[in-house]
C-alpha cells in the first residue's frame, strides 16, 4: 500500500484536544490486550466467572432470500430467523468475554474489523481507520469537541437537524449557515462565505458539517459534481469535512416512471475522495438496524483517530459490548456475512423507496393537488420537504425594500421582510387542531450569529417548508396526508382577509 | 428507613452549574415530541424507523441465579455447581433463562420494539423504576425530591458531572491519591484537583475543613473549590473505606462551605470483613441474611444528604459487567435535568440491548434477588482478597504491626520481607531478611491492594530516585509477565511522589487463583532480585 500523504491535523485541533493527556490506565489495558500471556493485576475488571451473563442469543432476521426485508415484514413471526449465540461454555467464550469486559477505547478488534469490512465494500479509503461510537449524536459531539472550541466557527447546512448542532453551541462554537437547495449544499455559496470571510469575526471556519445523502430535513442529496466541488473548496481553504451520513444506505433510484427499475448504486462518499485525510465520516446502524442499538463508527485519518480515542478513554469509554458483539457475529460468515448485509440494506432501501413513492403519491393527490404546495422527490433518506406556496396566502405580506432598509440601519438583509414565520406558526397550529403533527422548517434553522449576513436572503423568509416523513407506517401516511391537504386548503381559502 | 414525609425538599443549588451547563439548550424537537402523546394524533414529523424493520426477533440469554455464590462458609446449593461439574452430573451452572421479545405480550413487558427505538436520554421505564426502588431501599436519600438518571458508566458520568459543575480553570477537591481518569477528564479545561490528605477512612474531614477555611484565592490562582470528588468505598487506589461518622463530618463541612459532593461509588457492594490470616482462622463470613448484610454496609453520602448536594454515581460495571456501560446518577432534580441535557446531545440513552437485558435480569431476580447476588459477589471478592494476601504471606515473610502515625494510624499493617530459607538459603547469607520490601493495609472493600514499596531498602538507594525505581521495578515485572498499576499514576499532584516510598496498585479482581499464585511467585522473585541488584538486566 502506498503511503498516504495525509495533511498534518494539529492546527485543526481544539484547545481541549491539544491539552488532553491520555488516560494512563488505558495504556495498561491495551498492554494486556496485546499480550495475552501477561497476568494482569493492574486493571479493575471482574473475572469473567463473576459476570452473571453466561449466554446471549440474538435471534435475527434471515437474509438468505433476495428480499429479506420484504419477507421479514410480510411473514411476521413466521419469517425465517437465525440465532447468533455466544456462551461461556463454548468456543464463543472469548468474544463474549471481550464484549463484557473493559477494552480498547476504539472498540473490540473484531467489531472494528467488521465495520472496516463495510467501509471496504462501499468506500475507497484504505488508509483511514475506524473508531466505534455510540451512534451519530455521540460521534458528532466527539468530533466537534475534537475540532472546535470557544471562538471557532463551523459551517453547516442552513436547515439542519438541531439536536446535532446545539452541542457545538454549548462548547462555544458559532455556526455559519450555508444555503442549500434541492441539490443540497451549494458549493458557490460555500466558497463565497470563505472568500469573503471578515477576519474581525475570528478565525475563518475550518470545519464543515454536512449530511450528503437525504439531508435532514430537506431530503436533498449532493451530486457527485457538487461533492467534487466541495472537496476542492475544502482543499483550497483547508477545511475538515464532517460527513454525517446516516442515510447512506437509503439512496433511491429516480422516481418511478413507466420504464424499468433503475440499477441502484451508492453515491461516492466524501470519504472515498479523501486524499488529504480531511474527511471525518460518521456512520450509524440506527437507520439500517435499530436506533436503540446506539452503535456506529467514525472513519478518519489515523491522527484524528488517536485524538478521538483519548477523548473516549476519558468520557464514555468504548461502546457497550452487546452491540459490538452483535455486529461482529452478524457480519461474520456464520451470521449474515457481508453478502447478507448487502442484501439486507438493498432490500431495506427498496422497501423505503416503496414507502417514499407512496408518500409522494399521497402528497401529489392530496396536497400538491390543492395548488398550495409543491414537493421535491428525495433521492435518499426518510423525508419529503414540502414547500408551502405561502406567497399566495391572502394575508401574506412582503415589506417593500424601502421599508425594510429603513428598519435596518446598515441595510442588512438579515431581518425578515415577510410574515412567513407568523403564517407558518398558524399553519402548524391548524395542523395540530386537525390532528396531525408535521415539522415546520423553523425547527431546523441553524442558529447563527445574527450580526453577519452569511445567507443571501433571510432564512425566515424561506422557512415556508414542512418536513414530512415516510419512516412511519403506511396507515399513518394514508391517514395523515389527506388531513394535511384539507388543513392547507382551509388555511388558504377559509381564512378571512384582515 | 426515614419517612419521606418528614424529609425536606432539596435546596436551590443551581448557582453551582457551570456556564456550559447553563448554555445547553433543549433540543427543539423535544417540544414537538409532547404533541405525539396526544391521543389520536397522527405524526408525519418524527424520523423514527418503524420497529417492524428492526432485524431482531428476540434476545435471550442465560443468567446465573441470584444465589449462585455462597455468602458464608456454608455454600448454597447452586454454588456447588463446580462440585457437580467434577462428578460430571451437570456441566452447567444453575441459570435463569431470560428472553426479551420484539413486541410485548403483556403491557409493561420489556420489549425490543421500545428498547431499540429512539428514546429519551432517561432510559427504559422498567429500569428507571427498578433503580428508583433500589436507591430508596438501599441508599435511603435524606431528602424527598431526589431522582435518578441513567448513564453510560461512571467515567462518563463524572466527565458529565464535572463539566456541569465546574468552569474552566476551577479547582475541585479530591483525595490525595485518586483515580487518574477522574483527573484527566477535566484536565483539558484547566479544571484541576486539590488533594486532601487521607487516613484509614480515606479523606480527612479536619484537613478538608482546613483547606476550605484557609483557601487563599490569590495564592491558589482559583476560587475556593465548590466540588468534591470522592471514591469513599474501597477507595481507588488505596482501598480505604469511609465510615458513617466520617461521611457525616465531611457532609457537614460541605454544607458549611457550600460544596457539592460527587460520590463515585463503584465498589459499594464489594465491602467485606477485615482480613484475618489463615492461621488466625481466616476472615469472618458476613451475615447469612442478605437483608442484614445490606443494612450493615457503610451508608452512602446520600443518606446524610438533607439538601440535595450529593451527586451519587453508580455503575453496573462491577456488579454485572463493565461492557454493559450502564449506570445511574442519584441527585437533585435540577442537576439531573442538566445532566440529561448533556446526555441527550452525546450518548443519548444507553444501548437498548444492554438496557433490556439488564432490566430483564434485574426484574427476574427482583430486588431481593439482586441484593442476594450482590451479597454473593462481596463474598467472592472477600475470598479473592484473602487468597491473594494468604499467597503473598506464603511468598514473603510477613509480620503485622499497628500503625501509629500518618495515613495508616490505627490500622493493622502487613510488612513483607524476604523469607528465611533454611540453613543454606541465600537470603540469610545476604542478611536481607529484616529489610522490608513493602507493606500494606488489607482493604475492606473494592478490588485493590495498595502496596507501599520500601525503595529505601534497595541496595545502593539514593534519595530522590524513588520514581525512577518505581518505574524500573514496574518494567521488570512487566517483562517477567506481571502487570501492576504504577503508583505515580494515582497521585493527585506530582510532588506526592517524592515520599520515600513508591506504590503499586494490585488488583485481586481479575486473575484466577492459579494466575494469582503464579503472578505472586514471579512478583516475589523479581522483588527479591531487584532489592538486591536494581540495575541487573
Amino acid at each position: 500500500m502506498a503511503t498516504p500523504s495525509f495533511i498534518d491535523v494539529t492546527h485543526h485541533l481544539s484547545p481541549e484536544t491539544l491539552a488532553r493527556k491520555g488516560n494512563p490506565l488505558k495504556g495498561l489495558i491495551d498492554l494486556t490486550i496485546d499480550n495475552p500471556h501477561l497476568i494482569s493485576l493492574a486493571k479493575g475488571d471482574p473475572h469473567h466467572t463473576l459476570y452473571p451473563i453466561r449466554r446471549i442469543d440474538y435471534e435475527v432476521a434471515s437474509t438468505a432470500s433476495e428480499d429479506p426485508v420484504g419477507e421479514w415484514r410480510t411473514l411476521g413471526s413466521a419469517a425465517p430467523t437465525q440465532v447468533l449465540s455466544t456462551s461461556q461454555d463454548d468456543s464463543t467464550q472469548r468474544l463474549l468475554n471481550a464484549a463484557l469486559q473493559y477494552g480498547h477505547g476504539a472498540g473490540i478488534d473484531a467489531a472494528r474489523r467488521t465495520v472496516s469490512a463495510i467501509n471496504s465494500a462501499y468506500h475507497t479509503a484504505p488508509h483511514h481507520v475506524v473508531t466505534m461510537t455510540l451512534g451519530n449524536a455521540d460521534a458528532i459531539t466527539k468530533c466537534l469537541r475534537m475540532l472546535g472550541g470557544p471562538g471557532d466557527h463551523f459551517l453547516g447546512d442552513e436547515f439542519t437537524f438541531a439536536a446535532m448542532t446545539i452541542a457545538a453551541e454549548a462548547h462555544g462554537v458559532t455556526w455559519v449557515p450555508v444555503q442549500i437547495d434541492a441539490g443540497g449544499l451549494i458549493p458557490e455559496e460555500l466558497e463565497r462565505i470563505l472568500a469573503n470571510w471578515d477576519p474581525a469575526r475570528g478565525r475563518r471556519p475550518h470545519v464543515l458539517y454536512t449530511v450528503p445523502c437525504g439531508q435532514n430535513p430537506t431530503g436533498s442529496t449532493l451530486s457527485l459534481e457538487r461533492r467534487k466541488q466541495i472537496y476542492a473548496i475544502a482543499q483550497r481553504y483547508d477545511i475538515i469535512i464532517m460527513e454525517d451520513d446516516p442515510y447512506y444506505f437509503l439512496q433511491y433510484g429516480a422516481p418511478p416512471s413507466a420504464g424499468a427499475p433503475t440499477k441502484k448504486t451508492f453515491s461516492t462518499s466524501f470519504l472515498s475522495m479523501d486524499v488529504d485525510g480531511r474527511v471525518v465520516r460518521i456512520d450509524s446502524f440506527s437507520k439500517i438496524m435499530a436506533p436503540g442499538m446506539r452503535l456506529g463508527w467514525i472513519t478518519s485519518s489515523p491522527a484524528f483517530h488517536t485524538h478521538l480515542v483519548k477523548l473516549i478513554d476519558l468520557s464514555t469509554l468504548h461502546p457497550h459490548g452487546f452491540g459490538q458483539l452483535l455486529i461482529t457475529q452478524l457480519l461474520s460468515p456464520g451470521g449474515w456475512g457481508m453478502g447478507g448485509f448487502d442484501r439486507w440494506v438493498r432490500s431495506l432501501c427498496a422497501d423505503y423507496e416503496r414507502r417514499r413513492d407512496l408518500l409522494v403519491r399521497l402528497l401529489a393527490r392530496d396536497v400538491v393537488a390543492t395548488g398550495w404546495a409543491t414537493a421535491e422527490v428525495p433521492e435518499a433518506g426518510m423525508f419529503v420537504w414540502v414547500r408551502v406556496a405561502l406567497e399566495r396566502h391572502p394575508r401574506f405580506v412582503r415589506s417593500t425594500d424601502v421599508e425594510a432598509a429603513a428598519r435596518q440601519p446598515e441595510g442588512s438583509l438579515r431581518a425578515a421582510r415577510t410574515n412567513t414565520a407568523t403564517l407558518m406558526e398558524e399553519l402548524f397550529d391548524a395542523c395540530v387542531r386537525g390532528g396531525i403533527v408535521v415539522s415546520p422548517a423553523s425547527m431546523f434553522v441553524l442558529t447563527t450569529d445574527t450580526r453577519y449576513d452569511d445567507l443571501p436572503t433571510p432564512i425566515e423568509d424561506r422557512s415556508y417548508y414542512i418536513r414530512t416523513t415516510f419512516a412511519g407506517s403506511e396507515e399513518t401516511m394514508e391517514a395523515g396526508v389527506p388531513i394535511l391537504g384539507r388543513v392547507l386548503n382551509e388555511f388558504f381559502t377559509a381564512t378571512p382577509a384582515p | 428507613m426515614a419517612s419521606s414525609e418528614k424529609q425536606q425538599k432539596s435546596v436551590d443549588l443551581s448557582h453551582h452549574l457551570s456556564e456550559l451547563a447553563r448554555a445547553r439548550a433543549t433540543s427543539p424537537l423535544k417540544g414537538i415530541g409532547r404533541l405525539f402523546e396526544r391521543p389520536g394524533m397522527i405524526s408525519l414529523a418524527g424520523g423514527m424507523p418503524n420497529p417492524d424493520y428492526f432485524p431482531f426477533a428476540a434476545i435471550s440469554g442465560d443468567a446465573l441465579v441470584s444465589d449462585s455464590f455462597a455468602v458464608n462458609n456454608q455454600p448454597s446449593e447452586s454454588s456447588l455447581s463446580w462440585l457437580w461439574k467434577l462428578f460430571g452430573s451437570s456441566r452447567k451452572e444453575k441459570t435463569n433463562a431470560i428472553t426479551i421479545p420484539k413486541y410485548p405480550t403483556r403491557p409493561g413487558d420489556v420489549n425490543l420494539a421500545t428498547a431499540l427505538q429512539y428514546g429519551t436520554a432517561t432510559g427504559l421505564s422498567q429500569l428507571t423504576k427498578f433503580i428508583s426502588d433500589f436507591v430508596g431501599k438501599v441508599y435511603q436519600p435524606g431528602y424527598s425530591d431526589w431522582t435518578t438518571l441513567i448513564q453510560t458508566g461512571n467515567t462518563d458520568a463524572w466527565s458529565r458531572a464535572v463539566l456541569t459543575l465546574c468552569n474552566p480553570g476551577e479547582a475541585f477537591i479530591t483525595e490525595d491519591w485518586t483515580y487518574p481518569s477522574a483527573l484527566a477528564s477535566s484536565q483539558p479545561w484547566g479544571i484541576h484537583p486539590v488533594g486532601v490528605s487521607m487516613d484509614s477512612e480515606g479523606m480527612r474531614s479536619d484537613e478538608l475543613r482546613k483547606l476550605l477555611a484557609e483557601w487563599d484565592e490569590a495564592a491558589r490562582g482559583s476560587k475556593r473549590p465548590h466540588v468534591l470528588y470522592t471514591v469513599p468505598i474501597g477507595q481507588n487506589p488505596t482501598g480505604m473505606t469511609m465510615g458513617a461518622a466520617r461521611k457525616k463530618e465531611i457532609y457537614d463541612v460541605c454544607v458549611e462551605y457550600d460544596v457539592i459532593i460527587v460520590e463515585d461509588d463503584p465498589y459499594y457492594f464489594l465491602q467485606m470483613a477485615p482480613y484475618a490470616a489463615k492461621f488466625e482462622g481466616g476472615s469472618q463470613p458476613s451475615s447469612a441474611d442478605s437483608e442484614k448484610w445490606i443494612a450493615s454496609l457503610s451508608p452512602s453520602f446520600v443518606r446524610f444528604d438533607y439538601q440535595g448536594r450529593v451527586i451519587r454515581l453508580d455503575t453496573f460495571s462491577k456488579t454485572i459487567a463493565p461492557g454493559s456501560r450502564l449506570g445511574f446518577f442519584t441527585c437533585n432534580p435540577v442537576f439531573a435535568e442538566r445532566l440529561e441535557r448533556a446526555g441527550e446531545t452525546s450518548t443519548q440513552a444507553p444501548c437498548g440491548f444492554g438496557q433490556s437485558l439488564i432490566t430483564q435480569l434485574l426484574t427476574t431476580w427482583q430486588l431481593d434477588g439482586y441484593v442476594r447476588w450482590l451479597h454473593g459477589l462481596s463474598a467472592q471478592y472477600q475470598a479473592r482478597r484473602d487468597f491473594f494476601i494468604d499467597t503473598l504471606a506464603e511468598e514473603f515473610h510477613m509480620r503485622t504491626s499497628l500503625g501509629t502515625m500518618g495515613a495508616w494510624r490505627g490500622c493493622t499493617i502487613y510488612t513483607a520481607s524476604a523469607k528465611p530459607r533454611g540453613p543454606m538459603g541465600m537470603w540469610e547469607k545476604y542478611a536481607l531478611g529484616e529489610q522490608p520490601f513493602f507493606s500494606f493495609v488489607p482493604p475492606t472493600a473494592g478490588m485493590f491492594i495498595w502496596l507501599k514499596i520500601n525503595f529505601e531498602n534497595v541496595r545502593g538507594f539514593q534519595a530522590g530516585t524513588e520514581e525512577t525505581l518505581e518505574s524500573k521495578l514496574w518494567m521488570k515485572l512487566a517483562m517477567a509477565g506481571v502487570l501492576v498499576g504504577p503508583g505515580t499514576y494515582f497521585a493527585s499532584k506530582a510532588d506526592m511522589v517524592s515520599a520515600a516510598e513508591g506504590h503499586f496498585r494490585v488488583s485481586f479482581s481479575f486473575a484466577t487463583d492459579a494466575e494469582m499464585k503464579k503472578a505472586i511467585g514471579i512478583f516475589g522473585k523479581i522483588v527479591r532480585d531487584f532489592f538486591e541488584n536494581p540495575d541487573s538486566e
